[in-house]
């Protein structure tokens, strides 16, 4: 790759870096160059126009970015940073390879990538039961995402993320929503996409597509904000035919339908803070609708955290890539953050900000300071929502079973 | 096992007595503490599995695999000289301790040589026969080398005159392998097909398979491989391939004065040794006895003529009608040679002093046989007399017969007193002859000056004479006499000295030539032997004498030891003969085919037909193999390169002084009141507990250590060496061939080619055998030569690190010994390959070993570029000890180690932080004698910190602080033992399990001595223990860090502390960093070099030196693509 490729010129004007005025709030704001990391945005915009030599710094650059968004929130010219650093990720993998170095060697990317195997057998609905009801076919889909493979591979650290996934269908249900749930779906791809692997990412969309087509979906309803961007945003790009099918936020669901009156929740006496997801939040703009949720809930004393919204500050990584020391002291100020409102419980909308703070809260040296109950927005309300008896019944037992 | 080979022998070093895990505990202290020790052991090998160890619970099933590393450690240690089937001859008491004579038996296969390619197996006859000669050190002793059991010298072999290899044939004869049979009785007989017939094999008398049947029927082999050469045999210079003729190499001159076997046999040799000899013989033809004597029914002529022909072909030279005294004068073949040997034989008959012993129709047995085969007119008449009972007496009868006389021997004894051989007597009365015993010639009765009859008289036996046989007395009046055309006499003979002359300087006693033990004359310049000396004799003796002599002579020539003058054998080999199996059934001995009496009584052709191919594989297979290894010495041929074979190894001594003697077996100690000497100490017997005889090891060890104190070395640390990895990459390529084993021949030279096409590569060549002395020499050579900057060695050593595994072996350990350590090369450099692993799978084709190869030399291409410096921390390590604890155990260590020198702190009484108040303070008088303790009698310890070479210890005494700087500390108070090492890691078994470390702690620098060790020990024993460790520690000197220690990337590290939770060896801690998280740091005093943090950090900022995460990627994607 050379910096006079036409491609990188376009992606520079595509995306707006000519419009950079070099004011430096994007650095000023960044997480990763807040924690000591030699990252800088602003540098970075500067070198691509300005210092076409400078190749070694830009690559670096482009595998360092967490892609959280904030630079952007902050920019006043309107430069897609994010979006940029996709573009070159993409780009710097098919000339030089895949770089920057994977988490947990990489087994969850092979993951992704064995799941474009069109032949692939999966058994991801094995934690289906407990009365959950579920359809083969129909026109609304529920999107399971990584769910059912996280809670295995984290289960080091007692993540549960699997009860998202099952409080969603038993929201749904409750909504007398049955969903179809599929067989064969596959990872939305989110993370192949933002580190630069496009082709396996369109192959897994063009698979899921199948199975969207194959079980006659026509809406689809996401609980994980990375799904929700790639389902809704990204995927159409690939596959046309998914601007037919309708894309819809679990939480944009449940919001509509409690207003619609007859719906209680149980009170729960819990101080609680809320950590916005980047890819909610800033990238999709839904900051109000989980506050308006938690606010539904009687007697729970909210407070935001010092940075909230859409200024929220990353939890740290993504992409499972690059994750390091500095990761480490964005996730341990963001916890220090929480800590700051005296809440016992932080609750967020998106698994990897579960998995990565709880990861973060388990530092032995830290002596418990950084450490709170963490859950899931969707799982607050299933448990707080009034029930009739028997649909309570299938959620607490299945609840109870698995903390045991 | 191991020889004196290995190094110099100190002069001075602690005597370490009798084998077993005692013994090896006691060895690892000392020789880690820095005192050389001499470990002797009768025992065949240093350990052996005791029956039953594998149920003490506490141990791993499989101890073998355990102790290899140790194993490997300690007998290669440079301090440690290992000596095997080896005892104290002599101890006596000295002022410095021990003066100890050790005797070693000959170890045959060198243990710091042999490669264990097992090529000698290959060609043993006898392995191809499953007896097993060659075997593989045991489990227990971690080495490829191999054993040979070779005992004392079969007694065949040490019967026969000429000390021929019996066994050695024998084997190669069952194996098939007729010529080399035959090759090896060339070696000491060079006429196998004339003693193929006419031996008396003193062999088979001795034979021990009589024991269980019958001898076997060595002559009739020996003349089967004789025939057999000759009827399939190659062209003539295949045929004595290894006696073959050599150009004359000296140019001295030897006369050879007799062409019977004793101037055959000594020509042989002196033409062999490189000499020009003549021959000079008074018959026209070459034979002596063997052709004038000896019929040729009993010695076909082509076979005499066809042996004397192969002797003249080694460029030996032959006058005939010649005859000594007179167309020859000896004083001109002593000025005209150089040495002159003398072997005329005994050519006359002994006269009969009976009246009428000169009549016509009296013949000497000698004379009629001499004139008969000369050719001459012999006429005996219808009646044959014949006076003797010996062969000539036999073969004149016979041969008498043939001419168509009817025949009887008279003879003065009983049958089984003739000195004839048993076959020829029955042949003889087979043919008709008849034998009259106990009657002796009294007159010759004749006729008209011709001899017409005999008359005799009966004998009686009386009481034995000399000879073992009883002695003929005749019976008066018992006269009686017999008619007869002719009277043979074939009662002795003599030999015909006229030629001697006064100025020859040969002296004569009665009726031979007197010579000295070397068969040397009065005259310098002559030798003699054969019948000349000896009086009549057998062929076998004859020949004897003219190998001895032709080595003297050739000693006498050359000045240098000639192997040929070494008759007869001396008894060597070590050990008694084989038992006799009771499962080895009784089988009768091959008979040989013999023509019909009537038939051959008409004729002089042969009249044995020799053994059948069968028969005599068959025969061959019946011999017992007395001595074990045959000592054909096939082996040697393929062993040549290692020269680890030594066939001919002589029991060796060694002397030293000994400051004290630890007894691990007391049956080895010389003298049983060992108890009241000083300085023994005794490690006691191994019973069913593992443990004990090891911690009583470390108390031994401990017990010396103070005795040995002037014999204790620092060790040197080794320097530190810049890395040239950095720098322009030449790499170097060496593939093992393992003497020849690790694949065909073509296969190596296909997979150096592919090597050799590799990146960089800079030069590659093959080594005969990377763990020889001579192969690492090579190397280390061609790094040199070439300014090789980085290695790849392909052998079966796995990895250049200072380190063993359980999968490790001597030659592995050896390789990288003689390369890194005597060499000097540098470790880092190194990438080695276990190929031989690769391609020892069976049944391999040649394409499947060349891809494997590739697969292998892919990776250490690969990895050869990812090559780092191996880290080599040192941290010295001061003489302070602080003991916590003043049991009896911590006051026998104090006292131990200040005897030692070094600087001890011992606190009597340790109590925690948060005891009852203490009142005493710190005791000035000396509790117990002692130079450099400091005695604290109370004090409450509250933290201990740092490491081994620098712990820090704060304590209280009389509730005011003081704190204590420490190299070491050791604990006997278990009160204390959770502030020196963490809780969790108290409880360790593995750490112990693995390094037989029993009073080390998972923290390094402290000991301790556990209950269950007081269990095992008293507590004087447990505190001598305790100090061996700690002056273990101390000697070191320099802690070296783990090679596979693994780097932290603190940009990486996120301070999860996985790592600290799954390191079992407390080696890993997090530090706070300047950002207000953590970062990890590996304490390489701790570290083990295990790995297991590395796999366990999810975001991969942990990896090892030496086998890189990046590595690791880099050889997975390299198989990858080589797959695809």
């Amino acid at each position: 790759m050379r910096l006079d490729d036409p491609r990188i010129k376009g992606f520079i004007r595509d995306k707006s870096l000519f419009m950079c005025l070099e004011c430096g709030k994007c650095s000023a704001s960044c997480p990763r160059m807040l924690s000591g990391k030699e990252y800088s945005p602003r540098l970075l915009a500067h070198k691509l126009i300005a210092e076409p030599d400078s190749e070694s710094f830009i690559e670096n650059s482009v595998w360092e970015c967490l892609t959280c968004g904030l630079c952007e929130e902050r920019c006043p010219s309107g430069v897609q940073v994010s979006r940029f650093i996709m573009e070159m990720r993409t780009l710097l993998a098919g000339t030089k390879g895949l770089k920057g170095y994977r988490s947990h060697d990489g087994a969850l990317h092979s993951w992704m990538r064995l799941m474009t195997s069109p032949d692939l057998e999966q058994n991801r609905l094995g934690w289906l039961g407990g009365g959950l009801q579920v359809a083969q076919s129909g026109p609304v889909a529920f999107f399971t995402g990584c769910a059912p493979y996280f809670d295995v591979f984290f289960s080091g650290i007692e993540v549960n993320t699997l009860s998202i996934v099952r409080d969603s269908i038993r929201l749904l249900n409750f909504l007398e929503i049955v969903p179809v749930v599929l067989e064969k779906e596959r990872c939305c791809g989110h993370d192949l996409l933002w580190t630069g692997d496009r082709e396996n990412f369109e192959a897994l969309c063009r698979l899921n597509y199948k199975e969207f087509q194959a079980a006659g979906v026509e809406e689809i309803i996401v609980s994980c904000p990375e799904c929700y961007q790639v389902l809704g945003q990204y995927m159409p790009e690939v596959v046309p035919g998914m601007k037919k099918l309708k894309v819809t936020l679990l939480s944009d669901l449940l919001r509509r339908e409690i207003s619609k009156g007859g719906i209680t929740f149980k009170p729960l006496k819990r101080r609680v803070t809320y950590q916005d997801p980047c890819r909610l939040g800033r990238m999709a703009g839904s900051c109000e609708t989980p506050r308006a949720l938690i606010q539904m809930i009687p007697e729970m004393a909210f407070k935001e955290m010092k940075n909230s919204g859409r200024s929220a500050i990353c939890c740290g990584n993504n992409g499972f890539i690059n994750c390091d020391a500095y990761s480490k002291r964005i996730q341990v100020e963001r916890l220090q953050e929480a800590k700051a409102t005296r809440s016992d419980l932080l609750i967020t909308a998106c698994p990897k900000c579960m998995i990565h703070l709880t990861c973060a809260m388990r530092d032995p040296y830290k002596h418990g300071s950084l450490s709170m109950e963490i859950r899931d927005l969707v799982s607050v309300l299933a448990d707080q929502i009034e029930w009739s008896k028997g649909e309570e019944a299938i959620g607490a037992k299945t609840r109870s079973e698995k903390h045991a | 096992m191991t020889s004196f080979s290995k190094t110099k022998t100190p002069d001075k070093a602690v005597l370490l007595l009798g084998s077993g895990y005692g013994a090896l505990k006691v060895a690892e202290d000392l020789a880690q503490a820095g005192i050389p020790v001499i470990w002797v052991t009768r025992a065949q090998h240093f350990l052996e599995l005791p029956k039953g160890v594998e149920q003490v619970p506490e141990w791993p099933i499989d101890l073998n695999f355990q102790f290899r590393p140790l194993y490997l450690r300690v007998t290669r240690h440079p301090l440690v000289t290992p000596l095997t089937r080896a005892r104290v001859s002599s101890l006596e008491k000295i002022p410095e301790g021990y003066r100890v004579v050790v005797e070693q038996d000959p170890i045959y296969v060198d243990y710091d040589l042999c490669t264990g390619c097992s090529r000698c197996m290959e060609v043993c006859p006898l392995e191809q026969q499953g007896r097993l000669p060659l075997s593989r050190t045991p489990a227990y002793c971690p080495s490829r080398a191999l054993e040979l059991d070779k005992r004392k010298i079969s007694p065949c072999r040490l019967e026969c005159p000429l000390g021929v290899n019996v066994q050695a044939y024998m084997a190669l004869t069952a194996a098939g392998r007729f010529e080399e049979a035959l090759n090896v009785i060339k070696e000491d007989n060079p006429l196998p097909g004339i003693c193929g017939r006419v031996c008396h094999h003193p062999c088979e008398a001795s034979c021990r398979r009589a024991e269980l049947d019958q001898a076997v029927a060595i002559c009739d082999v020996k003349r089967f491989l004789s025939d057999y050469q000759a009827e399939h045999g190659n062209a003539p210079e295949g045929k004595a391939s290894r006696v073959s003729p050599a150009e004359p190499s000296r140019k001295e001159r030897v006369a050879i004065v007799g062409s019977g076997p004793a101037g055959l046999t000594a020509a042989y040799y002196l033409a062999k040794a490189g000499f020009r000899v003549t021959i000079f013989e008074a018959l026209p033809e070459a034979g002596g006895m063997l052709r004038w004597g000896i019929p040729a029914y009993r010695l076909p002529r082509h076979v005499l003529d066809g042996e004397i022909q192969d002797i003249l072909a080694m460029g030996v030279e032959l006058k005939c009608n010649g005859r000594i005294g007179q167309e020859i004068r000896l004083e001109e073949l002593g000025r005209k040679f150089d040495a002159v040997f003398l072997a005329v034989g005994a050519q006359r008959s002994a006269p009969l002093d009976i009246p009428g012993k000169d009549m016509d129709g009296c013949f000497g047995a000698i004379e009629l046989l001499r004139a008969f085969h000369l050719g001459q007119k012999v006429e005996v008449g219808e009646k044959v007399a014949v006076i003797g009972g010996g062969n000539s007496a036999i073969d004149a009868a016979r041969t008498a017969l043939r001419l168509g006389a009817e025949v009887t021997i008279f003879y003065r004894r009983e049958r089984q007193d003739m000195p004839a051989q048993e076959t020829e007597i029955a042949s003889a009365e087979a043919e008709g002859i008849q034998i009259e015993y106990r009657v002796g010639p009294t007159r010759v009765l004749a006729q008209n000056g011709r001899v017409s009859g005999l008359e005799l008289i009966r004998m009686e036996l009386g009481e034995k004479d000399d000879s073992g046989r009883r002695k003929p007395r005749p019976i008066a009046g018992s006269e009686f006499q017999v008619e007869a055309d002719t009277v043979i006499t074939a009662t002795g003979q003599t030999p015909n000295l006229d030629f001697l002359t006064d100025g020859s300087g040969v002296g004569v006693s009665l009726k031979t030539m007197r010579v000295d033990d070397d068969l040397k004359t009065g005259n310098p310049k002559i030798w003699a032997g054969g019948d000349v000396v000896s009086g009549p004799s057998t062929v076998l003796a004859s020949m004897a004498h003219g190998r001895i002599a032709a080595g003297k002579i050739i000693e006498s020539l050359t000045g240098l030891p000639s192997p040929f003058a070494e008759l007869p054998l001396r008894i060597r080999g070590v050990g008694e003969y084989w038992t006799i199996s009771e499962d080895l059934p009784q089988q009768p001995r091959q008979e040989m085919a013999l023509r019909q009496p009537k038939v051959r009584r008409r004729d002089f052709e042969e009249v044995g037909l020799g053994l059948t191919v069968d028969q005599a594989t068959a025969e061959a297979r019946r011999c017992l193999q007395c001595s074990a290894c045959c000592e054909c010495r096939s082996c040697d041929t393929v062993c040549s390169d290692i020269g680890a074979i030594d066939h001919l190894r002589t029991p060796g001594t060694v002397e030293f002084s000994s400051p004290g003697i630890i007894v691990a077996n007391d049956q080895e100690m010389p003298g049983a009141n060992f108890k009241e000497l000083p300085g023994i100490f005794r490690a006691g017997e191994f019973k069913a507990d593992l443990m004990s005889v090891m911690n009583m090891g470390s108390a031994c060890a401990g017990q010396a250590m103070g005795l040995a104190l002037p014999l204790r070395s620092k060790a040197v640390p080794e320097p530190m060496r810049p890395s040239k990895l950095d720098g322009q990459v030449r790499l170097g390529v060496f593939l093992c061939t393992c003497n020849g084993t690790m694949a065909p021949s073509p296969v190596l030279t296909r997979i150096l080619e592919l090597a050799m096409n590799g990146p960089e590569v800079a030069h590659g060549e093959m080594v005969f055998s990377a763990c020889h002395p001579r192969g690492s020499d090579r190397i280390a050579a061609a790094v040199r030569e070439h300014r090789l900057t980085r290695v790849i060695l392909a052998s079966c050593a796995c990895c250049p690190l200072e380190f063993q595994c359980i999968s490790c072996n001597d030659q592995r350990n050896r390789t990288r010994i003689h390369l890194f350590d005597e060499h000097g090369l540098d470790r880092s450099s190194f990438e080695m390959i276990n190929l031989r692993d690769y391609l020892s799978v069976e049944d391999l084709s040649e394409e499947e070993m060349i891809h494997r190869s590739r697969d292998l030399f892919r990776e250490a291409f690969i990895r050869t570029r990812f090559l780092g410096p191996l880290r080599q921390g040192i941290t010295e390590i001061g003489k302070n000890i602080l003991i916590l604890g003043g049991s009896e155990t911590g006051i026998s260590a104090a006292l131990n180690l200040d005897l030692q020198g070094f600087g001890v702190r011992l606190v009597h009484r340790c109590q925690l932080r948060k005891s009852p108040a203490i009142t005493t303070s710190v005791s000035t008088r000396p509790m117990i004698a002692g130079q450099n303790i400091v005695h604290v009698e109370q004090a409450a310890i509250e933290e201990i910190s740092g490491h081994i070479g620098d712990f820090k210890v704060k304590a209280r005494i009389d509730g005011k602080p003081i704190r204590w700087r420490a190299d070491i500390i050791c604990l006997t108070e278990e009160n204390v033992l959770s502030l020196a090492i963490p809780e969790d890691l108290i409880g360790l078994k593995k750490f112990y399990r693995y390094n037989f470390a029993f009073f080390h702690t998972p923290q390094p620098g402290v000991y301790r001595v556990s209950s269950l060790t007081l269990s095992r020990l008293n507590a004087f024993e447990a505190g001598a223990a305790l100090a061996a460790q700690v002056t273990r520690a101390a000697a070191e000197v320099f802690l070296k860090d783990h090679e596979l220690s693994p780097k932290v990337d603190p940009e990486r590290c996120r301070g999860c502390s996985r790592c600290v939770d799954i390191c079992p060896f407390d080696a890993i801690h997090l530090r706070p960093n300047k950002q207000g998280t953590y970062t990890a740091e590996v304490l390489r005093y701790n570290c083990v070099g295990c790995g297991g943090c590395v796999g366990r950090c999810p975001v991969t900022a942990l990896d090892m030196p030496y086998f890189s995460n990046r590595l690791l990627e880099e050889i997975v994607s390299g198989v990858l693509e080589g797959a695809r």
